[in-house]
């Protein structure tokens, strides 16, 4: 009985398993086939010859070497620009005193409810007037300040016991010191999860790099590889390559930092 | 009058200090978040407004009666409620499957934990592009499973019929891992010492998991409702993969924020494209208080 | 250095944590400052500390004003009731934080946490983190931590009373020497009366944020100015007999015992009063003062503990040796020693004899 529910139990999470990620397997198998085996009826589940070339197709034909750097370096500033402006509001939020504090911040956190579709049409505009339309400058700067990220690292902050705080400044550390000597590596973890869930929206961020970008230049990956499929055509083989070279990193991100990222997302189910 | 003199005294050590560490964050903010929040407001009651200039006729309700007499945006705003309806309990119902086998204690959990997940963390446009593909009408592989069942093959994506099926199936995988990850989180936090004293009572599995199970993980199953509910009520990304950029092959899938960026990006009809937007803010700040009763009240028991 | 509080109030919003308090606390000794729990005695470490901003009043350390200064500036080592260690760093970096910030030359810097080590006897432990240390080592590098910077006052809240029973007792007497050996003025907090006294050169002692005492833990004991302070000290508490004067003689409540007692003040005719005994003060035999009943007997190692009833409704404990042949309801003649035995006036709790 026992061992009959024991396999019940993995036969479900397997299929399960296969269910969810079996789209990743077909992209993976479908962008190493030919043109032909791509569409020929039943399909096959593994390529009868691995055409590596449709991924130097992507690479030569499309700037995807291009949207891949545009992309690392908008992902590398955001997330640093994002951390630090995180880490000193969440430290004023936390630990500093001054009038009006606890108001800010209830109304910084009610500003989470505004849906980011709604403040395209104004951003759109301030970035065109202080010229830095089509520049990844302007897919970075909207979002260096973090709401949501702030609140989870205050709530991480309030956790250190004042005494931590108060023995340190005994010891002749600063405000400034204190942050960065005790403060920060304390909240390694909390920092890590918040730049992991900042690093994956980054990435795969669509909606603003179509709207605050125009040439092929400034494209990062999602919006280039949505490019490339209007530009080159339905040719599934070569889409297929250009779409694992876009989830493949979120990919290995996801299996190395598996517990960082269900941590944050679980904790702040709030921001999908 | 001592005493204000050397409480002044410290506040003057902390004052001003706040104000640096807070500036970038707040320069940031003010920005990108609150004035764009503020001047939709404003533009969604400017009568013909023009973006770049600022130009304006008057103030007005226009563009409210405008858009909620555009077909367009009724047909969005019936489309995104029928994707809500259908995603946000069918993932629900599915994720709390998932969830349950997944807090079973097996060997490789964590290999099912990157399975179950990893949609999440990938991008909209290249996994919109995967199923794309797997719903082409020739060589798809959702026609092919259907064959096996002697079903017809489905036009999924130019037979504006089974378009909006298409985008929920879609829609369902996609929604699955955040809502597994925080029904899972839930699963954890009951005591564990409930399922011992149920099974101490002589409760069966169905009856531990109706009667114990259920009733404590309310509170979370509410909080994923309203999370999922707010994120499908956003749906539109996933149109771009999967009709090229249009809402579904003949136009008659317009969902509130396709309509949206139809106005702003397409027709530049910024009123309309602002109205659009505030009805949005209030549909996510009504679901949003929603989600903060629940949190408030169902969670202590 | 001496530390000297003139005056000093702090109050929260409507509680008053610390009223008027003013007393000197002398240069390199090591002063409790004992109180129940809420008495304001981790107020007033902190208020010396600069943690917390004074609302009246004033603080000297030495002759200097220090009541504006930031904790940093007032030269002071401080060790929090749960250590409050820094969890990412080793050992030997928490104990060379302070002079870090200080920025002492690194070979400096090592060479008195070598001192430092040897002081607590934490050497073998410099490259552990605090979450593999006990309770009893990481009070030991806290306290090693806090003597870093060569602090003028050494402040300890509450050091012991997250360590076990046994480990106590021993990091008592390490604190004890630790302060003897460093001559460091050392202001200890405790809620813990044997711990003070034990410890302690002078003890603070206060009721809800007002000064009771402050002398020797001997004299506190010996010499109690009021009836919390005697009623606070001593294990086990000391008793209490409720009774009032009448014709010149304390009368007992709830019983004909009346007796005599000297005293220097005037007593009012039918003045309530609380005659206080030690235990150790009460002894069978010699000249007895009244009868009493024994209800029951301890046994509390080498002596043992009676508790006999005095008149129809008031109880007393006293020690007899475990050889004594008293059995329970027997009566038995009660006298009181010279010592150990005061008066007080029942509603104000001051002190007549």
């Amino acid at each position: 009985m026992k061992t009959f529910r024991l396999i019940l139990i993995y036969c479900l999470l397997i299929i399960g398993g296969l269910i969810m990620a079996f789209p990743f397997f077909w992209m993976f198998i479908s962008s190493l086939k030919t043109a032909a085996e791509v569409n020929t009826t039943p399909p096959t589940f593994w390529p009868q010859r691995l055409m590596f070339e449709n991924y130097v197709y992507a690479f030569s034909k499309a700037p995807f070497l291009t949207y891949f750097k545009n992309s690392l370096i908008v992902v590398g500033s955001s997330v640093s620009l994002t951390m630090l402006t995180t880490i000193l509001a969440a430290f004023a939020f936390s630990r500093l005193k001054f009038p009006g504090r606890d108001f800010i911040f209830s109304a910084s956190v009610g500003m989470m409810m505004v849906p980011f579709e709604m403040l395209i049409i104004t951003n759109y505009t301030t970035i065109v007037k202080i010229g830095l339309m089509d520049t990844l400058t302007d897919l970075i700067l909207p979002f260096t300040s973090s709401i949501f990220y702030t609140y989870i690292l205050r709530n991480f902050f309030f956790s250190v016991p004042d005494s931590i705080y108060w023995s340190a400044r005994v010891d002749g550390a600063t405000n400034w010191r204190y942050l960065w000597r005790i403060m920060v590596p304390m909240a390694k973890p909390a920092l890590a999860t918040i730049a992991l869930l900042n690093a994956i929206v980054s990435w795969n961020s669509f909606l603003w790099p179509l709207i605050a970008t125009n040439t092929t230049a400034k494209r990062t990956l999602p919006f280039g590889l949505y490019a490339f499929m209007s530009a080159s055509g339905i040719r599934y083989e070569r889409l297929m390559a250009a779409a694992t070279i876009v989830v493949v990193p979120m990919i290995i991100l996801f299996i190395l930092f598996r517990r960082y990222i269900v941590e944050g997302v679980s904790r702040g189910g709030l921001k999908g | 009058m001592r005493k204000s003199k050397a409480e002044a005294e410290q506040k003057q050590i902390f004052f001003g200090e706040p104000l640096l560490y807070l500036l970038p964050f707040l320069i940031g903010l003010l920005i990108f978040t609150v004035y764009p929040f503020l001047n939709a407001l404003l533009i969604s009651f400017k009568e013909n407004y023009n973006l770049m200039t600022g130009a304006f006729t008057g103030f007005g309700w226009g563009s409210y009666s405008r858009i909620f007499s555009d077909a367009n945006f009724i047909n969005g705003l019936k489309n995104t409620a029928l994707y809500v309806l259908i995603v946000v309990p069918v993932s629900t119902v599915l994720s709390l499957l998932a969830a349950s086998l997944l807090n079973q204690k097996v060997k490789l959990s964590g290999l099912f934990q990157t399975a179950y997940f990893v949609p999440m963390v990938t991008s909209v446009v290249a996994v919109g592009l995967v199923w794309k593909w797997m719903f082409n009408y020739d060589y798809g592989l959702l026609n092919y499973f259907l064959s096996f069942f002697g079903l017809a093959k489905i036009n999924w994506l130019n037979n504006p019929a089974y378009n909006l099926p298409a985008l929920i199936i879609f829609g369902i995988w996609n929604k699955m891992p955040l809502t597994i990850i925080l029904l899972l989180a839930g699963y954890q936090n009951i005591n564990p010492q409930y399922y011992v004293a149920a099974r101490v009572d002589g409760a069966k599995p169905r009856n531990i998991f109706f009667r114990i199970t259920l009733p404590l993980l309310a509170p979370t199953i509410g909080l994923t409702l309203v999370v999922n509910t707010i994120s499908s009520s956003m749906v539109f990304m996933e149109l771009f993969p999967l009709f090229n950029g249009n809402p579904g092959s003949a136009y008659s899938l317009y969902t509130i924020v396709y309509y949206l960026y139809d106005m702003f990006y397409n027709q530049w009809r910024l009123g309309l494209a602002a109205a659009s937007a505030v009805v949005l803010f209030l549909i996510v700040m009504v679901l949003t208080i929603i989600q903060l009763y629940i949190q408030r009240n169902w969670q202590n028991y | 250095m001496q530390i000297v509080l003139e005056d000093v109030t702090k109050r929260f919003g409507a509680t008053v944590a610390v009223d008027g308090l003013s007393v000197t606390l002398e240069a390199g000794k090591l002063t409790a400052v004992l109180g129940p729990s809420g008495c304001g005695k981790t107020t007033i470490l902190n208020i010396i500390s600069g943690i917390v901003p004074l609302t009246s009043g004033r603080v000297f350390f030495n002759d200097v004003d220090v009541s504006r200064k930031p904790p940093e500036k007032r030269s002071i080592g401080l060790v929090f009731q749960n250590y409050a260690l820094y969890p990412h760093m080793t050992v030997l970096q928490n104990i060379c934080f302070p002079m870090e910030m200080q920025k002492v030359p690194k070979r400096e810097r090592l060479a008195r946490v070598e001192e430092l080590g040897e002081l607590v006897q934490i050497q073998s432990l410099m490259k552990r983190k605090p979450s593999e240390l006990s309770g009893g080592q990481q009070q030991r590098v806290a306290i090693a931590r806090a003597l870093a910077k060569r602090p003028e006052v050494l402040l300890l809240d509450e050091p012991l009373s997250n360590l076990d029973a046994k480990l106590r007792l021993g990091m008592r007497e390490e604190i004890r020497r630790i302060q003897r050996e460093s001559k460091i003025t050392t202001v200890f907090v405790t809620h813990d009366q044997e711990e003070a006294s034990s410890i302690a050169d002078d003890v603070i002692l206060l009721k809800e944020g007002v000064l009771q005492q402050k002398a020797a833990p001997r004299m506190l004991y010996n010499e109690p100015e009021n009836l919390f302070v005697a009623d606070f000290l001593g294990t086990p508490p000391i008793n209490k007999l409720a009774g009032k004067i009448s014709n010149g003689q304390i009368l007992l409540d709830g019983s004909e015992i009346a007796f005599p007692l000297e005293t220097e003040r005037e007593m009012r005719e039918g003045q309530e009063i609380v005659l206080a005994v030690r235990a150790e003060s009460v002894f069978a035999g010699g000249e007895p003062l009244f009868e009493g009943t024994v209800l029951e007997r301890y046994a509390l190692g080498k002596d043992e503990l009676v508790l006999f009833s005095v008149g129809r409704e008031q109880q007393m404990r006293g020690f007899v040796s475990a050889g004594c042949p008293l059995q329970e309801g027997e009566k038995f003649p009660v006298a009181l020693r010279k010592t150990g035995v005061f008066l007080f006036d029942a509603h104000s709790g001051e002190r007549y004899a």
